[in-house]
């Protein structure tokens, strides 16, 4: 003979089981895909702010006197504009995630890759040198 | 209701268990504390184990950001007292007076004098391809500068007829030249002077392990030891050669307890015109960029100013001279070489001993064999 099951509603119980496997599988995307993103660490005369690369922005920044605007686009940082006597940030290669870092003397303006060559991102080596 | 509560403190313990693992993995993340700063016209990065090894029962003591804070200002308080002294532009400076159109500079300190020392042993002792007397020839280039261009012959001529080891005397407090014009720059040993002050500094700190690299210079110090591991390869510190063909990439690791590696390379600082590369490190018997058919030199010493130094002269020489002159055994080191075209070289030393890798890089799409 053919045996129907009752149709139940669902019980607390089964919501647990669904928010546990719910914080389960975000945890493991937190694992798998998170972790440090890609960023420039800015060192200023006033300290030191971290920013993503993979986000586009303009900062304006001031350090020992001088003015700069840095532009971060497409995974990239530079320095476009400033008046420090030299100028030499401003010639200075983009960095990006494969390390590098670009500096202005005259302000004490420090722009640096926090993720190099993707090898130290995977925690394989403790320093690479540039 | 039991199903509830059972279910309840189940999920509980669950979370709790995989909240705890999350902690420990964010911990492990946070093995060193960065700090950076600007000295010597170049980025300093150090990079302080937090672990301070003093367990309070079972969990493991991390010392905080302001102590490690102050000690990252120490180091850049002695890069800055060296700069002060070493700088060919910071006007007070002791090259500055060096390098004034003076016959002779008195009351020098004794470590400096100690480097001029060291720098004309090695310069002599590697036949003159390093040499701390070019700083006319390298003002004239000025490749670090907005205003660099390619000199005329007869400029470079000029230049280098004011060089030269023997148109200067150093004395116990004094530097005499005998050419007025003689202008001496320490840019290719004076970072690695600075380091092995800052890394000297932060033996003598409770901090129990890190690096600090200083431009194309890294210094290690302290035991790994305390990370748990009795392996000793794995307490060794691994850096990375960067590749100066494609700066994106490494040639490979060296692996180290202690000591320091230096780089010098032809993609380092420099700038282009009609096409042609022209980088910061000169022949002194040309004085042109060096085209000893090397674009790095990666050198390993136990001395950070010896490693810096050798860098540069064995960049000069080029690899088959700078092979004669590392089986001389003039000097304790290991050296990683990459030509031009990409070979990279070991000496026998690096390669006997293991402690270099080479980087072999994922495999690509198969090749077509068409």
């Amino acid at each position: 003979m053919e045996k129907i099951l009752p149709n139940k509603k669902p019980t607390a119980l089964d919501f647990i089981i669904i928010a546990i496997f719910l914080a389960f599988a975000l945890l493991f995307i937190f694992f798998s895909v998170g972790g440090e993103s890609l960023s420039v660490t800015v060192t200023s005369d006033v300290g030191e702010t971290t920013y993503p690369l993979d986000r586009d922005m303009t900062l304006h920044i001031s350090s020992g006197g001088y003015n700069y605007t840095v532009e971060i686009k497409d995974g990239k940082a530079a320095v476009t504009e400033a008046d420090c006597p030299d100028g030499i940030c401003k010639s200075t290669r983009p960095i990006d995630r494969d390390g590098g870092s670009i500096i202005c003397v005259p302000g004490g303006l420090l722009i640096k890759s926090n993720i190099s060559h993707g090898e130290a991102e995977n925690g394989k080596a403790d320093i690479i040198i540039p | 209701m039991k199903k509830f509560i059972s279910a309840f403190l189940a999920a509980v313990v669950f979370i709790a268990v995989l909240s705890s693992f999350s902690s420990c993995e964010k911990n492990e993340e946070k093995e060193y504390f960065d700090a950076n700063f600007i000295a010597m016209d170049t980025a300093v990065t150090v990079r302080l184990a937090r672990n301070s090894g003093k367990k309070d029962g079972r969990k493991i003591i991390y010392f905080d950001d302001a102590y490690l804070n102050e000690i990252k200002q120490n180091c850049a308080d002695i890069a800055k007292e060296i700069e002060a002294s070493l700088s060919r532009t910071i006007d007070g400076s002791i090259v500055s007076y060096i390098n004034k159109e003076t016959d002779c500079v008195l009351d020098i300190d004794g470590d400096f004098i100690s480097l001029l020392n060291e720098s004309f042993e090695l310069s002599e002792n590697t036949g003159g391809a390093f040499n701390i007397t070019l700083g006319t020839l390298t003002e004239l280039w000025n490749i670090t500068g907005d205003t660099h261009r390619v000199p005329s012959a007869e400029e470079i001529s000029d230049a280098l007829s004011h060089t030269g080891n023997d148109k200067i005397t150093v004395g116990a407090s004094d530097v005499k030249k005998s050419d007025r014009k003689l202008k001496i720059d320490l840019g290719a040993i004076g970072k690695g002077y600075a380091l092995e002050k800052i890394t000297e500094y932060l033996e003598s700190t409770d901090v129990l392990y890190g690096l600090v690299s200083f431009g194309g210079n890294v210094s290690v110090f302290g035991s790994k030891e305390i990370k748990g591991t009795k392996d000793e390869e794995s307490q060794k510190y691994k850096i990375g050669i960067t590749d100066p063909l494609d700066t994106s990439k490494v040639v490979g690791y060296v692996y180290i307890d202690s000591g320091y590696v230096s780089v010098s390379g032809d993609y380092e600082r420099y700038f282009e015109e009609n096409g042609i590369r022209y980088h910061h490190i000169f022949d002194p018997e040309t004085g042109y960029p060096a085209d000893s058919g090397l674009s790095s030199v990666a050198v390993i010493c136990s001395d950070a100013s010896t490693a810096d130094a050798l860098s540069t002269a064995l960049f000069v020489m080029g690899y088959e001279k700078a092979l004669d002159f590392y089986k001389s055994e003039k000097y304790d080191f290991e050296a990683v070489f990459t030509k031009k075209d990409g070979t990279t070289l070991l000496t026998s030393g690096l390669s006997e001993s293991g402690m270099f890798e080479e980087y072999v890089e994922e495999p690509a799409e198969p090749a077509n064999t068409d």
